[in-house]
């Protein structure tokens, strides 16, 4: 079912990303857990999976950024939109204590969500956040004030560390007093794999699949994590590395 | 051995009645994986065409507030090749497999159900039902005499059985009476029934397709009539779809003919539907002193 949605404001967070706010008419049916996702329908023109950003007394937010006719209605159009979902699996932070995020590009989505459940709960979120363009950040502080520390990498070394969010996650793991008892990775396919390979071994590591969504509830197969027998909007999108390691390899190689 | 749930259909038999319906996943091998992991007894593929279909644009499938769903995902699958590795797969779990096919010529129709044939499938379902794809589907299965060619035609290139899915028309009767004349050996009744949603804020129709095809609770007792009138006119193989949610709606099928029943809808919502299914039927035969379904089959005609 799509819940009709007024998109209530755009906020412009650097030159890539947006956040959008909507006011649902009827609340979610429960309430979203960080990672979950839901299905944004744009209507008469598309339907497209957003992973929650932050879902407070009516109100969701999504970050974007603007790679087709529907985003760019997302980003443009205050009007009616339809929400399906919450969809997929979420994440319980609380039986954590200290969390890292690994987040790359538009894998930084889920940190307002997590940072709130985290401070709920007296769990320390720390985050690292990769980008190629210096231009694409902006502080997370803004949409994530619970987040205890922040650590930028940019491709363009301008700001932060040069590099990837991976090589930077895995120096601050490694040096010393930082203890991290659960690792998430939410990113592209190439970075997963990397955190699984290096961190697999040394913390719980989950990490946050995509893939493309069409019906959301587990009938089309379009989101199948081949070759496995998994659907994303079904079995995930948060997975164990063991679980879809051989997925990840798979579209590595393929 | 054959237990109490072990039923027969054209010439298929199965560990129990009931069985996926076409369209739930079923196109790729790893969805075979799924579907065989919970527990159907047979696996119905998707709908296979000739060439490869992309689908839709989304929106695809909508759950509707009166608890039905309405889809059009538009026979999204992998075309003629993606036969084999499906019935294969579904082999290797050691389930019987039912190719679903559906196409646009005569031609099309042989060549698919001699592939299926040739890949080891155990029988072959024809589609002449889909309500959201032109020139093909409900088109062909509204009108007894195309229904009568096309099985026919099927019929002289196969030996493995002829399953025919037949959608909401007012000659469905005769339809499915010219599909078992023409060499049909079960008929799989309803298809999902067409049909449309709009939203209120945005005035537009919901699906990318404008209409779609309705499944689930809200057509189930209209399924069962048309399971009821066939069963009635011919006695025949019926297998029962539509709208069936627990062992109760199982349980009326069969009563009302149908010697098995496909499950899409309700597994969408209960990834347990079998197994909650056939527990409820087994207590259900307990209580009445039965000690196999095939006797309950068609007994409200008694």
């Amino acid at each position: 079912m799509f819940k009709p949605a007024r998109k209530t404001s755009t906020i412009t967070l650097s030159e890539k990303y947006y956040y959008a706010e909507f006011s649902l008419l009827e609340d979610l049916s429960v309430d979203p857990k960080p990672l979950q996702f839901v299905n944004i329908w744009i209507p008469g023109i598309d339907e497209v999976p957003m992973s929650i950003s932050q879902y407070i007394e009516g109100k969701l937010y999504v970050l974007f950024k603007v790679i087709g006719e529907g985003t760019r209605c997302l980003r443009d159009i205050n009007g009616f939109f339809g929400i399906k979902g919450p969809l997929g699996n979420g994440l319980d932070v609380e039986s954590y204590r200290r969390v890292l995020l690994v987040a790359g590009g538009a894998g930084i989505a889920p940190v307002s969500i997590l940072s709130r459940k985290a401070e709920e709960n007296g769990v320390e979120l720390d985050v690292v956040w990769g980008v190629k363009k210096s231009s694409d950040l902006f502080n997370v502080k803004i949409i994530a004030p619970g987040v205890k520390s922040v650590y930028y990498a940019t491709e363009d070394c301008v700001i932060g560390y040069c590099g990837k969010a991976v090589d930077l996650a895995e120096r601050i793991v490694n040096s010393s007093g930082r203890s991290y008892d659960l690792i998430i990775g939410v990113g592209p396919r190439s970075m997963l794999l990397e955190i699984c390979r290096r961190a697999g071994k040394i913390a719980d590591v989950l990490v946050s699949l995509e893939a493309i969504v069409k019906c959301g509830l587990g009938a089309c197969g379009s989101c199948l994590l081949k070759p496995l027998p998994k659907l994303l909007c079904v079995d995930g999108p948060v997975f164990k590395c063991n679980e879809v390691i051989r997925h990840l390899e798979w579209c590595f190689n393929n | 051995m054959s237990g109490v749930l072990t039923t027969r259909v054209a010439g298929l038999t199965l560990d129990h009645p009931v069985l996926n319906a076409s369209g739930i996943l079923g196109s790729e091998p790893e969805q075979v994986d799924i579907l065989a992991s919970h527990g159907f007894s047979a696996i119905v593929t998707k709908t296979f065409t000739l060439n490869p279909r992309e689908g839709y644009n989304p929106p695809v499938l909508v759950e509707l507030r009166s608890g039905g769903f309405l889809n059009a995902i538009g026979l999204a699958n992998p075309g003629v090749e993606g036969i084999k590795p499906v019935v294969e797969r579904a082999k290797k779990h050691g389930k019987p497999v039912i190719v679903s096919i559906t196409g646009n010529s005569l031609n099309e129709f042989t060549k698919l159900a001699e592939v299926a044939e040739e890949s080891g499938a155990s029988a072959v379902e024809l589609n002449l039902s889909c309500p959201h794809v032109k020139g093909s589907g409900l088109d062909l299965g509204s009108d007894p005499g195309t229904t009568h060619s096309v099985v026919r035609e099927v019929a002289s290139v196969l030996r493995v059985p002829i399953i025919v899915k037949l959608g909401l028309s007012d000659r469905l009767v005769e339809s499915a009476g010219k599909a078992l004349e023409a060499g049909a050996q079960a008929v799989t009744l309803i298809n999902t029934i067409r049909a449309l949603a709009i939203d209120v804020y945005s005035f537009k129709p919901i699906l990318s397709n404008i209409y779609g095809g309705l499944s689930g609770p809200p057509i189930k007792p209209i399924a069962l009539r048309l399971v009821y009138d066939v069963y009635k006119e011919y006695k025949a193989e019926i297998i029962g779809c539509g709208g069936i949610t627990n062992w109760v709606d199982a349980a009326e099928f069969i009563l009302a003919g149908a010697c098995a029943v496909q499950v899409g809808s309700a597994f969408l919502r209960n990834r347990r539907v079998v197994y909650d299914i056939l527990e409820g039927l087994k207590a259900w035969m307990r209580e009445l002193g039965f000690s196999s379904i095939r006797e309950l089959v068609g007994r409200t005609h008694r």
